[in-house]
């Protein structure tokens, strides 16, 4: 299994960005991840958000081995024309290391669209927008024009210069709902759930691999959210007190390093092949993780 | 005077974009740019042409000093909130080196809004655009929303992290037209000219400067310079260039030792800064900077 983290992109230090990008790599992470967000989510709206592709690409001329993603880009922040210019560009800046995860954005996300000027879809809308958005990325970045639907008008194409690998970057799709699952099945290289538990994982890699198989496709099913990682259980308590104390989300993955392993463990079993952490906590966790779980992983791959 | 280089963005070769961007840094040029086109202008689809944002990011995070720019962004490319957090987000990667230019783009790219599925205005349309984005751009760079007008919908932001600069980067508008150059004078921190001769340039100057009444704007200017290190090599260059079809009128040609005079000739007709794109050979780059910046009046970087 493969093991990423999410990057620090609300803290509002660029140079913090890419040094996080540098120490994650040396410590042996294999991706580092960018949310998309105009404003951060579940926060105040003067409190800082970088934008993600000129972060990405940043990060990957900073670092030379490391798998740079979003997780997840939304697909109607940007016309999808623009979109594959913009991930192909950052494909080529990292000699071939993005992973481009794609999302319909949720109701929480409704406050970026208004105070940007960009319009907000409906759910079921936003659905088909993905499903349209997939197909017309994964034509444009293996070099051919998509000839536009409904929801996605006609983009000419070619990109040029194309991806550095030759059928595009991997692409995922993330959402827990049973829509964007299918979306994952039919016409993605991935599917990503975020803040999902082991079950619910489970239930849903079983679905992904169902839809793909009916398509005769092959669909890694992959892991994200936020995790407290604590040295043992009695600093884990601590972490969790705090965190309780800010009155922070509830969809937290919770426990020591120990405890990770056998999180991580299970999620393998379960299909994923790649986990990515938002790393909650002090900023040591990235080198707790690199020393007591990331070996221990890979070992049981 | 300050110069700067247009990187080799229709190289279509990111790695070769960081690379002259670092030895233009090493050179002493004061600044790289970048074009924003989807594919080259009046060049068949087939063509590359490296995006502008996420390309000057990577240059940005590969160099420490050298002002990093768009010339131009299209006004009309992308949604004005998205084109907003972009250049912050580009801005705070550079640490406050980015320069905005902007410009409305004209018929020639026309075939990339129509490839990439993007709407394109008429000239009247185009200019009364861009004066909404740029004034909300400067708007929500200040940290103020921007209403919205008949082109730009409302964008409220706020951009956090905000611009480097409290006003954020300098916005500096590019077009031939007086009446582009008039908006320049009344909207924006600079203008840029394309390819003009010195007396053209001079002219514009001075319709910038009339429109302007006393507002601080400053005069840029741009375009292709072919340098040979004589006469008869830039003759020659140029020959080349006329036989692989490129019939350009507005192209700088000379030896080095003349373009050191004729930087003089544009610094005397105001220019703040003179952007080149170099023609033919790679090591023209190392020319410029070994033959004519010794020769330069003291440039405000080395002040």
């Amino acid at each position: 299994m493969k093991v990423g983290v999410m990057l620090p992109l609300f803290s509002g230090n660029a140079a913090e960005v890419t040094t996080f990008a540098r120490r994650a790599e040396g410590s042996g992470f294999d991706g580092v991840f960018g949310f998309d967000h105009l404003l951060p989510l579940r926060q105040p709206p003067e409190r800082p958000s970088f934008e993600v592709y000129a972060s990405l690409a940043a990060v990957a001329a900073a670092t030379a081995t490391i798998t740079v993603g979003t997780l997840v880009t939304r697909a109607s922040l940007r016309p999808a024309g623009l979109l594959a210019k913009m991930a192909a560009s950052v494909d080529g800046i990292s000699g071939g290391r993005l992973t481009l995860a794609v999302g319909t954005g949720d109701e929480l996300s409704k406050r970026e669209h208004d105070a940007f000027g960009i319009p907000y879809r409906e759910r079921e809308v936003r659905y088909a927008h993905l499903a349209d958005t997939v197909l017309a990325l994964r034509a444009l970045l293996r070099g051919e024009a998509w000839e536009g639907s409904e929801l996605v008008p006609a983009v000419g194409g070619p990109i040029l210069p194309p991806p550095h690998r030759p059928g595009g970057p991997p692409l995922w799709v993330g959402g827990l709902s049973e829509a964007v699952v299918r979306t994952a099945g039919r016409l993605a290289d991935g599917w990503n759930g975020w803040g999902v538990g082991e079950e619910g994982f489970a239930r849903r890699a079983l679905r992904l691999r169902a839809v793909a198989e009916e398509a005769g496709r092959i669909v890694a099913p992959t892991w994200g959210g936020i995790a407290l990682v604590g040295e043992d259980p009695a600093d884990t308590a601590r972490l969790r007190e705090r965190r309780r104390a800010g009155n922070l989300e509830s969809d937290v993955w919770t426990g020591d390093a120990d405890g990770l392993v056998g999180f991580l463990s299970r999620l393998e079993e379960a299909g994923a092949t790649w986990a990515v952490l938002l790393l909650a906590g002090p900023s040591d966790r990235l080198d707790l993780v690199a020393e007591r779980v990331l070996h221990r992983v890979r070992q049981t791959s | 005077m300050k110069v700067g280089l247009v990187l080799p963005m229709f190289s279509g070769d990111a790695g070769r974009v960081l690379r002259v961007a670092r030895l233009a840094e090493d050179l002493g040029y004061d600044g790289v740019f970048a074009f924003d086109h989807l594919f080259p202008p009046g060049a068949p689809r087939d063509r590359p042409s490296l995006e502008a944002f996420s390309t000057l990011a990577a240059v940005a995070a590969a160099t420490e000093h050298v002002m990093v720019g768009t010339l131009v962004t299209r006004a009309s490319l992308r949604p004005t909130g998205l084109l907003a957090k972009l250049a912050v987000g580009l801005d705070g990667i550079a640490d406050g080196r980015l320069v905005l230019g902007i410009g409305t783009g004209d018929p020639i790219d026309r075939p990339e809004h129509e490839a990439y599925g993007l709407a394109y205005l008429d000239r009247r349309e185009r200019r009364e655009h861009l004066i909404e984005v740029v004034r909300a751009l400067k708007a929500v760079f200040a940290g103020a929303p921007w209403p919205g007008g008949d082109r730009v919908p409302a964008v409220a932001g706020p951009l956090r992290p905000g611009p480097s600069l409290p006003d954020g980067p300098p916005v500096w508008i590019g077009g031939q037209a007086d009446e582009v150059v008039r908006i320049a004078a009344r909207e924006a921190d600079a203008w840029n000219g394309w390819g003009l001769s010195i007396p053209e340039f001079a002219r514009k100057v001075h319709v910038l400067r009339e429109e302007a009444a006393g507002r601080s704007v400053q005069a840029t200017w741009a375009g292709i310079a072919v340098v040979g290190r004589d006469e008869g090599e830039a003759g020659r260059m140029l020959d080349e260039r006329e036989k692989r079809g490129m019939l350009e009128t507005n192209v700088w040609a000379g030896s080095a030792e003349a373009l050191t005079w004729w930087f003089e000739g544009l610094e005397t007709a105001g220019a703040a800064w003179a952007v080149l794109v170099p023609a033919g050979p790679a090591d023209r780059i190392e020319l410029i900077a070994e033959r004519v910046f010794p020769r330069m009046r003291p440039r405000p970087s080395q002040a």
